[in-house]
C-alpha cells in the first residue's frame, strides 16, 4: 500500500512539471511565429509602399509625358496657325451659275452660263489695316478677267472714329451698290442701279473716308465722303480726268430687339464730258426695314430712289429718276420668297420709262450654296415687253469673310 | 466762399480717385452672367446675343458696333463661334482697344480644354469648328476657368478693384462647387444613360455628368435632319434603350418628337443659355433648369 501511495504521489508531482515545460516550449514557438509574422507583415507593407511609390512615379512620368505631348501639340498648332494666319490670306472662291430664259434673248441668254467666278483674298496687312482683293472672272462675250476690287482699309487713324478705304472698290452710294452679285437677294441688279450706276453696280478707283458720328442717343450714324475716277459708266463717259465726289450718310436705328430701321442718303457729282464744265448730279435715298417677330421668319423691306440731273448745253438739263422697292419674306429657315418693283428712266433720256415686276424663291441649301428661281416682267416704252426667267445657283468655297448686315 | 472753393477742390480731387465702371460687351448671355458675378457693381455688361438665339448666326448689326465702340472689354466664347460677325463688329466699332490681341479683347476659351477637336476639316462634314466644340459653358467647371480669366482681365483693366474681383471670384467658385454637389446628386441616378441630342451642344455637359451621347438629330453639324437619318435615329434609340432626346430649345422640336413618337423616348426641350427660358436669369439658374429638365425627363 505504501508503495502504491508513493507511485501516486510521484505521478501527481511529476506530471504538472512536464506540462509546464511543454507549455513553455509552445509559448516560445508562438512568440517566434509572431515575430516572423510581424516581419512578413512589415515586408508586405514595404512591398506595397514600394509598389505605390512606383505607381505614383509612373503616374507622374505619364503626366509629364502627356504634358510634354500637349505642349508640343499646342506649339505645333500655334506655329501652324501663326504661319497660316500671318503669311496666307483667306482665299475664297465664289461661283454664280445661271440659266436665263428670255423671250427677247440676247447673247448668253437661253443657255447655261457660269456668269461670274470671284476670287477673294483677305487678310490683316498689319496692326492698323486690312487688305482685300477680289478678282472677277466673267463670262460675257468670252471669258474676261477683271479686278473687281482691291483696297486697303485703314482701321485705325489718328482721328478717333475715322477710317479710310483706298484702292478700287464699290463706293458708298445707296445700299445695293455695295453688294456683290452673290450677295443680292435677287438674280440681277435693279434697273435704277443698272441705269444710273452700271450694269453690275459701280466699282471705281478712289478714296473714301468714313466717320462714325458720336451722338448722345448712341445711334449708328456714319458719314462717308469720297473721291473717285470718273472712268466708268456713271457719268456717261470715260474721257474725263475729273474726279467724282461722293457722300453717303447712313443711320441705323434699333426699334426693338427684333426690328431695325436704316435710312441713308447719297450724293455724287462730277463732270460728265459734255464740255464747258457740264456736270452730273446724282442723289439717292435708301430705306430698309428688317423685322423678325417670329423665329426664322425675317421680313426685309428695302427701297432706293435715285434722282439724276445731267447737264448738257446750258438750259438743257436732263432730269431723270429711278427707284425700286423690294420685299423679302423668310418662309422657313431655308426658304425665302421675294418680290421687287422697278421703275427707271435713263440718265440721258428722261422720257423713256421702264418698269419691271419680279418675283421669286430662294432656297439656301447651306450657308455656302443657294438656289434661286426668279421671274421678271419688263415693260419697255421703246422696245418690246419682255418676260424673263432666271434659274440661279451660287456657291462659295473657303473661309469667305462675313457679310455686312443688310 | 473759401469753404465752397475747398469743397469743390476736394470733390474734384476725389472724383478721379473713384473707380470707374468698366463697359463690357460679351457675345453671349452666359459670359455676361459670369462677368456680372465677378464685376458686380464695377461693370456694366451688354450681351450681343440673347439666350434664345442661335449664337452661330448672329448678325453684325451696326447698333452692336456702337455698343462695342464704348467697350473697355469685349469677350467672346471663341472656338470660331463668332466667326460670322465678330470681325465686322470689331472693325466697325472703330475701337482699337478691343481688337483681337489687345488687352480689351478676351477669348474666354483660351484656357479651356476643347472637346470634339476634328482630325479632318472639310465642309462636307457640316459646320465643324476647327478648334473644337464651342459649347463648353455647359460644363460648370469650365465656367470656373472662364471666371478666372475674366477676373484676371478685369483686374488688369481696373487694378484698383482687384481685391473685389478676387473676392467675387472666390464666391463664384464656392457657389459652383456647392451647386455642383447638388446638380451631381440630382443626376447621379441617371449617370451612364445614353442620350440623343439635336446638335453637338451637350458634349461638355454629358461628359461632366456622366451621360453618353450616341447620336444627334442633325446628320452633320448644321445640317437639318432628313427623314432617312431620323429613321436611323429611331432604330438607334430602340436598340440602345435611349430614354430621352435632349433638344436644345433654340431649335424646333419637330424632329425630336418624330423620333420620340416612333421609339417611346421622351423629348426634353432645355435652354442652353442664360435667358433662354423663363427663370434662367443667371448661370446658376440656367444650370438648375437644365438639371431639373433632364432629371425630370428620366422620371416616369
Amino acid at each position: 500500500m505504501k508503495n502504491f501511495l508513493i507511485c501516486i504521489f510521484v505521478i501527481l508531482f511529476m506530471c504538472p512539471q512536464a506540462k509546464a515545460d511543454e507549455l513553455s516550449e509552445l509559448k516560445s514557438m508562438f512568440q517566434q511565429m509572431q515575430v516572423q509574422m510581424s516581419e512578413m507583415a512589415g515586408r508586405i507593407e514595404q512591398l506595397e509602399r514600394e509598389k505605390q511609390t512606383q505607381a505614383a512615379k509612373d503616374k507622374q512620368e505619364i503626366n509629364q509625358l502627356q504634358a510634354q505631348v500637349e505642349k508640343l501639340e499646342q506649339s505645333e498648332t500655334k506655329e501652324s496657325k501663326s504661319f497660316f494666319s500671318t503669311l496666307n490670306p483667306q482665299v475664297s472662291v465664289l461661283g454664280d451659275f445661271i440659266y436665263k430664259i428670255d423671250e427677247n434673248g440676247g447673247e448668253g441668254d437661253n443657255d447655261f452660263n457660269m456668269r461670274e467666278v470671284e476670287l477673294a483674298f483677305s487678310a490683316n496687312v498689319d496692326t492698323w489695316a486690312r487688305g482685300d482683293v477680289v478678282v472677277a472672272i466673267e463670262n460675257e462675250d468670252g471669258t474676261e478677267v477683271a479686278l473687281e476690287e482691291a483696297y486697303l482699309t485703314l482701321l485705325e487713324t489718328p482721328i478717333e472714329n475715322l477710317q479710310g478705304k483706298f484702292g478700287k472698290f464699290r463706293p458708298f452710294f445707296g445700299k445695293v451698290n455695295q453688294m456683290h452679285l452673290h450677295q443680292l437677294p435677287w438674280s440681277d441688279y435693279p434697273l435704277a442701279v443698272q441705269n444710273f450706276l452700271g450694269e453690275e453696280g459701280w466699282s471705281e478707283h478712289g478714296v473714301a473716308l468714313n466717320y462714325l458720328i458720336p451722338n448722345p442717343a448712341d445711334i449708328y450714324s456714319e458719314l462717308t465722303i469720297g473721291g473717285f475716277n470718273s472712268g466708268s459708266t456713271v457719268l456717261g463717259g470715260d474721257e474725263e480726268n475729273e474726279t467724282v465726289y461722293t457722300a453717303h450718310w447712313k443711320n441705323f436705328f434699333d426699334i426693338t430687339d427684333e426690328t431695325s430701321f436704316e435710312l441713308g442718303t447719297s450724293f455724287l457729282t462730277g463732270e460728265n464730258g459734255n464740255g464747258d464744265g457740264a456736270r452730273t448730279y446724282l442723289s439717292g435715298v435708301d430705306v430698309t426695314l428688317n423685322t423678325e417677330l417670329l423665329k426664322d421668319r425675317r421680313t426685309t423691306s428695302h427701297t432706293e430712289v435715285l434722282f439724276n440731273t445731267h447737264e448738257q448745253a446750258p438750259g438743257d438739263d436732263i432730269h431723270s429718276w429711278g427707284m425700286f422697292t423690294s420685299l423679302e419674306q423668310q418662309l422657313t429657315n431655308r426658304w425665302w420668297a421675294f418680290g421687287r418693283y422697278d421703275f427707271s428712266q435713263t440718265p440721258t433720256a428722261s422720257e423713256v420709262d421702264t418698269r419691271a415686276y419680279s418675283t421669286g424663291l430662294t432656297f439656301a441649301q447651306s450657308e455656302y450654296v443657294f438656289w434661286r428661281a426668279m421671274f421678271t416682267r419688263t415693260d419697255n416704252e421703246t422696245s418690246d415687253d419682255d418676260n424673263t426667267v432666271w434659274l440661279q445657283m451660287d456657291f462659295s468655297i473657303g473661309p469667305h469673310k462675313p457679310h455686312a448686315y443688310r | 466762399m473759401k469753404k465752397i472753393i475747398l469743397t469743390t477742390l476736394l470733390l474734384g480731387l476725389a472724383l478721379p480717385a473713384q473707380a470707374r465702371i468698366l463697359n463690357v460687351v460679351t457675345t453671349t448671355t452666359d459670359l455676361k452672367s459670369v462677368v456680372e458675378s465677378i464685376g458686380k457693381d464695377k461693370v456694366k455688361v451688354f450681351s450681343l446675343g440673347d439666350g434664345d438665339q442661335n449664337y452661330h448666326f448672329l448678325s453684325a448689326k451696326p447698333s452692336y458696333m456702337v455698343k462695342a465702340k464704348k467697350a473697355d472689354l469685349f469677350i467672346r466664347v471663341g472656338l470660331d463661334l463668332e466667326i460670322g460677325y465678330e470681325s465686322l463688329i470689331l472693325d466697325g466699332s472703330r475701337n482699337p482697344a478691343i481688337r483681337v490681341g489687345r488687352q480689351g479683347h478676351l477669348d474666354a476659351s483660351e484656357k479651356i480644354k476643347p472637346l470634339d477637336v476634328p482630325d479632318k476639316v472639310d465642309r462636307s462634314l457640316g459646320d465643324i469648328h476647327v478648334g473644337g466644340n464651342p459649347h463648353y459653358w455647359l460644363d460648370p467647371l469650365n465656367m470656373k476657368i472662364v471666371a478666372l480669366s475674366i477676373a484676371s482681365r478685369l483686374s488688369e483693366l481696373s487694378p484698383e478693384n482687384r481685391s473685389a474681383f478676387e473676392k467675387n471670384l472666390a464666391d463664384f467658385n464656392m457657389k459652383i462647387d456647392l451647386k455642383m454637389n447638388e446638380w451631381k446628386k440630382k443626376l447621379e441616378p441617371y449617370a451612364g444613360e445614353k442620350l440623343i441630342t439635336y446638335h453637338k451642344t451637350w458634349t461638355y455637359f454629358s461628359g461632366r455628368f456622366g451621360f453618353e451621347i450616341i447620336g444627334e438629330l442633325e446628320p452633320k453639324p448644321g445640317v437639318p435632319p432628313s427623314p432617312s437619318h431620323l429613321m436611323n435615329v429611331v432604330n438607334m434609340v430602340k436598340e440602345n434603350n435611349v430614354k430621352i432626346i435632349l433638344n436644345e430649345n433654340i431649335y424646333t422640336d419637330d424632329a425630336a418628337r418624330y423620333v420620340a413618337e416612333r421609339s417611346g423616348a421622351v423629348v426634353v426641350s432645355a435652354p442652353i443659355s442664360v435667358g433662354g427660358a423663363k427663370g434662367t436669369d443667371d448661370y446658376f439658374l440656367l444650370m438648375d433648369k437644365i438639371v431639373q429638365d433632364v432629371a425630370g425627363g428620366f422620371q416616369p
